[in-house]
């Protein structure tokens, strides 16, 4: 008889439940997705972020203190250390591969431009845009434009294989440069080392080179130049690398403290987060003879800000729970209270409070569990067109999201409608029937 | 009877008569419907309210990745640095509610224990706000008259096998100075720090005799509100002989995120405000289409459609424009608990809100009360009437 | 001396689809007449009092209230013909919950003209609530409302009074409180019609008709 009326009362009233529902349903899809990006959102911004630059830095094992001030080297004398640069794909395989969105060498020699011999300037070789063959993924390409995305250049990028057919190399003049030595795009130069045995290239200027940094005092070059003219073929001097990586928290700053106070527990936890220490150590290991160094600045900076993102996208997750949570509730609330007058029958063919409450929290975790179903359907999609259109792609759907969506909906819904049940159990049923409520 | 009938009433006195006794005697109905517009309006005025200042917090909060701005000397004239008093003039342009921290940097080189290094003299209180992703084993330099300790890059201390607490000799190579200091902190930044000593300015400027002149200065500028471009051209009008630019690679992502950030937080009002309205809607339709038969009794006595329309609306709007009302009291002490959550500071309420939020809420109770009213409207009262 | 007509129906037909509930009704009521219409349910009752106060339109035929042609009315019109000619008394009281007695019956006025509230107390105190007018529906018994529900129908001096099983939901002594007070209306000389399946109040009217299956199978002076 239970399930009668319960089914009878939806026929009956389905106009006002199905509006119930639908607003029950839309609320708790635009709750999805809010949910789900704000699981999603670390993730997201945190690639976002990438675009501040490479935040780990490779460099080879090297006893000698470098003793540079603005990009000048006060100790050229000390013994170099150098990368092979064969090595570099392995950094695309480590256990984090996928968390490494991009690397990029550097070589760096000191030239002279022919005609200007007195001003002595740095020749940077580096991949702009190249193809690196990786175990996996032989399409995958990497270079200065993806780890340094703020990297602006007026003309054209040079090429990557340097000198070819007789052809004059091509380099980007640092923005300070030409603007001292009056270079621009399409220029000829020459340019010699500085070294006992001089070696001379000619040169045609690409474009000019805005980074706000180092560089712009430099002249840019593909690697396979810079290795040439400096004699030193199939090495670098450094790898900036740009890796997804978790905001650091006490764990990662206990094992930097010393990696020896970790118990092996730990040890596997933090070895297995992609914290930006953690993902610079299996660099360090799977390349010979170099120190990984993370660049605390972006590291850290990424860290402090993801987080707040993520707190606000938490705290206003549960703004919204709460104000579609008071919304549907008085909803319910408004429902109920039109049916006074069926209660009012209820109770004077005898039904005992619990049976009038039991029927209407019934109806409503129906109503609940039907709306937060078709919500979670519905929001799935909606968050995959917010990631779509914020971020160009697409949001992880966490299924943690569904039972805790049912959940909640369940309870606006009956907590809507335990208020006017008590309201409305304590009417009395002659009362109700003969209109005077 | 009909001759002597004299109004005592007048129209406009009978219809507020109608309408605030509807408000009065339907408390329970009156108060769902206020509550609901309330607590839309609330969660518009918050959200608004945060949306409006996201960038302003969001600009503060970036300045945990440093320094984006650089003043140096100009290039063209070949000097290799600039007097102390210029960079104090420079960083005197930045207006003082947007600069987050600034440093000038004087280098040299100088022998220790063990060998060369890159010596750096910094002011250490505009260091430590410029720089707040340093992590520092030991203590920070707090006060800028400690001529006794050194901070020290992580290699370099590794290399020079210093702890914190060691004492270290500094020796000027070309005038001979010569001073022991304590090493109060051990510096990683991943970057060319990890191989300098720091020391405050004036303790740098005895050791290297480097005479009232640094190299460079670097800043920290709240980008949102602050023309850094017009800045920076100020500053190399005003002041010759210096070179004052922002450095790009901030810059250039601090607006990329920005942008994000606002886009997500747009997005996500819109939606909680579709939810709230939808619910608000809902609320307020059930409310009225709960009064069909009245409306019913009202024509069949002889009300003109125009007559409820007009009395309905009247009154959503008068619970509408409380619901407006106490939501925009509500949502500002909201926006307020949001902002002290996330960015543990307060949220600015701007006038733009106000209208912001009252359109909606008010449009959207409107629109509720007239869905229903009119459905009622059209219908034919000998129905309504009958029902049971 | 026939006093004047002031209701006339020509053919009145209802028809909704296929199904005829009222079918070629023609009457004439006049002045001060007390007609009682009864039937069983079904007979087409309820389609007829619907017609007859102006709430519906027929679907053919013709219907002359006071000298006004309404079968062609507009819905607008015909709501200004409830309100200039049409006293209206439900089963149901159909009151204003949040309105008090007296504000209920000022509500006629203010839809019809203009308000008056002594006016409004003398038309309660003739139904005998002059001690009641400040009360709410809810704290009125069932007899209390339905006759706040006449002092409304009578404010506005219609030209016929519409009742629709006024006794319908009242028990036995409130029932004979409103037959009298209809009997006074009808010395009044008022013109009322009453819809009803009771034979006790049909016992008082000039005149009953008989509907069944939408048609008037009996209509005569019930003295």
């Amino acid at each position: 008889m239970f399930f009668r009326m319960l089914r009878q009362s939806f026929f009956r009233g389905w106009r006002r439940k199905a509006l119930a529902t639908a607003t029950i349903v839309l609320s708790a899809s635009l709750i999805t997705a809010l949910m789900n990006i704000s699981i999603d959102v670390g993730d997201k911004m945190s690639r976002e972020m990438k675009s501040y630059g490479a935040n780990i830095n490779v460099v080879p094992k090297s006893e000698a203190i470098p003793l540079e001030i603005g990009g000048v080297d006060y100790n050229p004398l000390k013994d170099r250390a150098f990368i092979n640069e064969a090595d570099l794909p392995r950094i695309k395989e480590i256990f984090w591969h996928n968390n490494i969105v991009g690397f990029a060498p550097f070589l760096k020699t000191g030239v002279v431009i022919s005609g200007k011999e007195k001003k002595r300037i740095n020749l940077i070789g580096t991949w702009f845009d190249r193809q690196v063959p990786i175990s996996g993924d032989d399409e995958y390409r990497t270079g200065i434009k993806l780890v340094s995305p703020y990297w602006q250049v007026r003309g054209e990028w040079p090429n990557e294989q340097g000198a070819q057919n007789g052809m004059p190399g091509e380099v980007l003049a640092g923005a300070l440069l030409a603007r001292e030595l009056n270079l621009k795009a399409g220029d000829q130069i020459t340019v010699r080392t500085g070294d006992k045995a001089p070696r001379e290239e000619n040169f045609v200027v690409k474009g000019i080179l805005t980074t706000g940094g180092a560089e712009e005092k430099a002249l840019v070059a593909s690697l396979a130049t810079v290795q040439r003219l400096a004699g030193l073929a199939g090495k670098v001097q450094s790898v900036s690398v740009s890796a997804l990586t978790v905001p650091e928290d006490r764990l990662s700053r206990k094992a930097r403290h010393s990696s020896d106070s970790l118990d092996s527990a730990e040890y596997d936890r933090w070895y297995c987060t992609a914290y930006v220490s953690s993902v610079s150590l299996q660099i360090e290991e799977a390349i010979p003879n170099v120190t990984s160094r993370p660049i605390w600045q972006v590291a850290a900076g990424e860290g402090a800000v993801v987080n707040k993102i993520q707190l606000l996208m938490i705290v206003v997750t549960i703004a919204a729970f709460i104000a579609s949570g008071l919304g549907i509730s008085s909803l319910t609330v408004t429902t109920i209270m039109e049916r006074a007058r069926e209660i009012g029958l209820m109770k004077a063919l005898g039904a005992a409070d619990w049976e009038v409450y039991l029927l209407f929290l019934s109806e409503s975790a129906v109503v609940g569990v039907v709306g937060g179903l078709l919500g979670c359907v519905a929001g799935a999609g909606l968050s995959q067109i917010i990631g779509l259109s914020i971020f160009g792609s697409t949001v992880s759907f966490s299924p943690i999201v569904i039972p805790v969506n049912i959940a909640v909906s369940v309870l606006i819904a009956l907590s809507g409608s335990l208020m006017p049940s008590r309201l409305i159990t304590k009417l009395y049923p002659a009362e109700v029937l003969h209109g005077r409520r | 009877m009909a001759g002597d009938r004299r109004p005592d009433t007048t129209k406009t006195a009978m219809f507020l008569r109608i309408l605030f006794k509807s408000l009065k005697v339907r408390k329970n109905r009156v108060f769902i419907t206020f509550f609901s517009i309330m607590i839309g309006a609330s969660i518009i005025t918050a959200l608004a309210s945060v949306y409006f200042d996201i960038s302003a917090k969001m600009s503060r909060e970036l300045r945990a990745y440093g320094a984006n701005f650089f003043v140096g000397p100009s290039s063209s004239g070949g000097e290799r640095s600039v007097e102390s008093a210029t960079i104090a003039k420079a960083i005197g342009m930045v207006p003082p509610d947007k600069l987050a921290g600034a440093t000038p940097y004087s280098y040299g080189v100088v022998r220790l224990d063990l060998g060369n290094a890159v010596l750096a003299g910094v002011d250490f209180m505009g260091l430590r706000r410029l720089s707040p992703y340093w992590q520092v084993e030991g203590k920070w330099i707090t006060v800028d008259f400690d001529e006794e300790s050194c901070m020290i890059g992580k290699t370099l201390a590794k290399k020079m096998e210093l702890k914190v607490g060691d004492s270290v000799n500094v020796i000027s190579n070309e005038i001979g100075f010569q001073k022991t200091l304590t090493v109060k902190g051990i510096a990683e930044t991943g970057q060319a720090e990890d191989e300098q000593i720091f020391v405050n300015l004036p303790l740098a400027e005895k050791i290297l005799g480097s005479g009232g002149r640094v190299n460079h200065a670097m800043l920290s500028i709240v980008t949102d509100g602050t023309d850094v471009d017009g800045l920076a051209a100020r500053m190399q009008k005003e002041l010759p002989g210096v070179d004052a630019k922002p450095i790009r690679k901030l810059s250039y992502s601090e607006g990329r995120i920005l942008e994000k950030i606002k886009g997500l937080m747009a997005i996500i009002a819109v939606i909680i405000l579709t939810v709230t309205t939808l619910c608000v809607m809902t609320t307020l339709i059930t409310v009225v289409s709960e009064r069909t038969r009245e409306i019913g009794l009202m024509k069949a006595i002889g009300a003109e459609d125009r007559e409820i329309v007009l009395q309905f609306l009247a009154e959503t709007m008068i619970i509408g424009l409380a619901g407006v009302a106490a939501g925009l009291v509500a949502g500002f002490a909201l926006a307020q608990l949001l902002g002290h959550a996330v960015f543990g500071s307060a949220i600015t309420f701007r006038m733009i809100v106000l209208p912001m939020t009252l359109v909606p809420s008010i449009l959207a109770s409107l629109l509720a009360a007239a869905l229903p009213v009119r459905m009622a409207v059209g219908i034919v009262p000998a129905k309504v009437l009958k029902e049971d | 001396m026939a006093k004047k007509i002031v209701l006339e129906t020509k053919g009145l037909t209802k028809r909704f689809g296929s199904v005829t509930p009222l079918d070629s009704i023609n009457m004439q009521v006049r002045e001060g007449e007390w007609v009682a219409i009864m039937g069983p349910s079904g007979s087409g009752k309820t389609t007829m009092l619907n017609l007859l106060s102006c709430l519906d339109a027929p679907s053919a035929g013709e219907y002359i209230l006071d000298g006004v042609a309404t079968a062609t009315l507009t819905e607008k019109q015909r709501v200004a013909v409830r309100r200039e000619k049409i006293g209206l008394i439900f089963q149901q009281f159909h009151l204003v919950p949040y309105l008090t007695a007296l504000e209920n019956v000022m509500l006629a006025q203010y839809y019809h003209s203009m308000i008056d509230s002594k006016d409004a107390e003398q038309a309660l105190a003739h139904v005998g609530l002059g001690h009641r007018t400040g009360h709410l529906p809810s704290q009125l018994s069932g007899g209390e409302q339905q006759r706040v529900c006449i002092a409304r129908a009578l404010i506005n001096q219609p030209a016929i009074i519409l009742a629709d099983e006024p006794t319908g939901n009242l028990d036995e002594a409130n029932e004979e409180v409103v037959l009298d007070l209809f009997k006074g209306l009808h010395r009044e000389g008022r013109t009322i019609i009453l819809v009803t399946h009771n034979p006790e109040l049909a016992e008082f009217s000039d005149r009953v008709v008989r509907l069944q299956h939408g048609r008037v199978v009996h209509d005569e002076s019930a003295h």
